[in-house]
């Protein structure tokens, strides 16, 4: 989990040093830029989210941290690999992926799902920079989740995920899911 | 247009780059799209890339002076304001501040220069197998930005193109572009 966020920082500094370097003394861009990391007000340190939006790259993710059936942490992550709508102005971002965002999930540190695109997943997430406040929210549903996670694994994400503002189901045959997280609070910059 | 699209590539390589396991694929736009305008053809070129969450729309407009030295002006959306992306269609939008790059003859005046009243729109369907992109520009300070001998050979280079207009005050300050570069896929 840390390693997404590590990852996508380091990338995005890339990109940002990239991308940047208009060559002469002129007009300043005053659209908005950065990488706005808020987290849920009443689940903190266990559900997380981000906007990121540096030049002509754009991302929205949630991030949801448990405990599995032994304890161990059990991390899910939904991410815009494609966004589907995106605004921006000086104040204010808004990215949206309406189907096929991408879901990752860790368990004891170990990745057993990696940005796999899911059909009726979407993410959608806005940011407002003067109040500092933000929300990404995920709605995902599927048919297949014994073909990504083991009987022992979807256990253990359904102890982890009960949590506030998330929303985890399983049939019994650990073949329809769907899953619901709302991260909504403010920027730490 | 070029060192963005390289960079944009590589920056997004690395942040979106770990599609790792195997799943269902998704149907969304994605890839580089080439249009040249019909009327202007090598004149007159223009691109939409969407690669993951990253959407750039650019464009080049070349020609000459009057003294046969080369003028060319590439624009480019380095901060998109609006985007549209589904199986078939992308939109990418900057409505203003969109970035300008001068050359003329062998002096570059500015790279990849943001300009506040300056806006790229840019559509392309795949199944319709067209797509545009347009600039619209202007401003108060084009003699801070290029010398009098420069702002004329751009405007004479300007002239010979079809979908190109470019005007400028006869205090070589206030300042209008705007570019239409519209057609089919280029292979």
């Amino acid at each position: 989990m840390h390693f997404t966020r590590i990852a996508a920082a380091v990338s995005l500094g890339l990109g940002a040093a990239l991308l940047a370097a208009p060559a002469l003394a002129g007009p300043v861009s005053p659209l908005i830029e950065g990488n706005f990391i808020i987290e849920s007000s009443d689940d903190i340190g266990h559900n997380l989210c981000s906007l990121t939006v540096y030049g002509s790259a754009f991302n929205a993710h949630g991030d949801i941290q448990g405990e599995g059936t032994g304890g161990e942490p059990v991390a899910v992550v939904l991410n815009t690999m494609q966004p589907t709508s995106v605004t921006r102005s000086t104040d204010k971002l808004s990215v949206k992926q309406s189907q096929f965002a991408a879901l990752s999930a860790d368990f004891n540190g170990a990745i057993v799902v990696s940005n796999v695109p899911i059909e009726k997943c979407s993410v959608s997430g806005s940011f407002t920079k003067h109040n500092g406040h933000g929300a990404v929210s995920v709605r995902c549903k599927g048919d297949d989740l014994s073909a990504l996670l083991s009987a022992d694994q979807i256990t253990s994400l359904r102890t982890a995920m009960q949590r506030k503002h998330v929303k985890f189901t399983v049939d019994q045959a650990n073949a329809k899911w769907s899953l619901s997280t709302d991260c909504k609070g403010t920027w730490f910059p | 247009m070029q060192f963005l699209r390289i960079a944009t590539a590589l920056c997004l390589v690395t942040f979106f780059g770990a599609r790792a396991q195997a799943g269902p694929t998704s149907p969304l736009l994605e890839g580089e799209f080439d249009f040249a305008s019909a009327e202007d053809l090598s004149h007159n070129v223009c691109t939409m890339l969407v690669d993951g969450g990253g959407f750039v729309a650019d464009g080049g407009v070349n020609s000459v002076d009057d003294a046969f030295q080369s003028v060319s002006i590439n624009y480019s959306t380095a901060q998109p304001t609006s985007i549209t992306r589904s199986s078939d269609k992308l939109a990418i939008k900057q409505s203003e501040f969109a970035t300008l790059s001068v050359t003329v003859g062998a002096a570059t005046p500015f790279t990849n220069l943001p300009i506040e009243k300056c806006s790229v729109t840019s559509s392309f369907s795949k199944s319709k197998v067209k797509g545009s992109v347009s600039l619209g520009c202007k401003g108060d300070n084009l003699s801070d930005l290029l010398s009098a001998d420069q702002i004329a050979s751009v405007q004479q280079a300007m002239a010979k193109l079809k979908r190109v207009k470019f005007k400028v005050s006869a205090a070589l300050t206030k300042w209008s572009l705007s570019v239409v570069c519209a057609g089919e896929l280029q292979p």
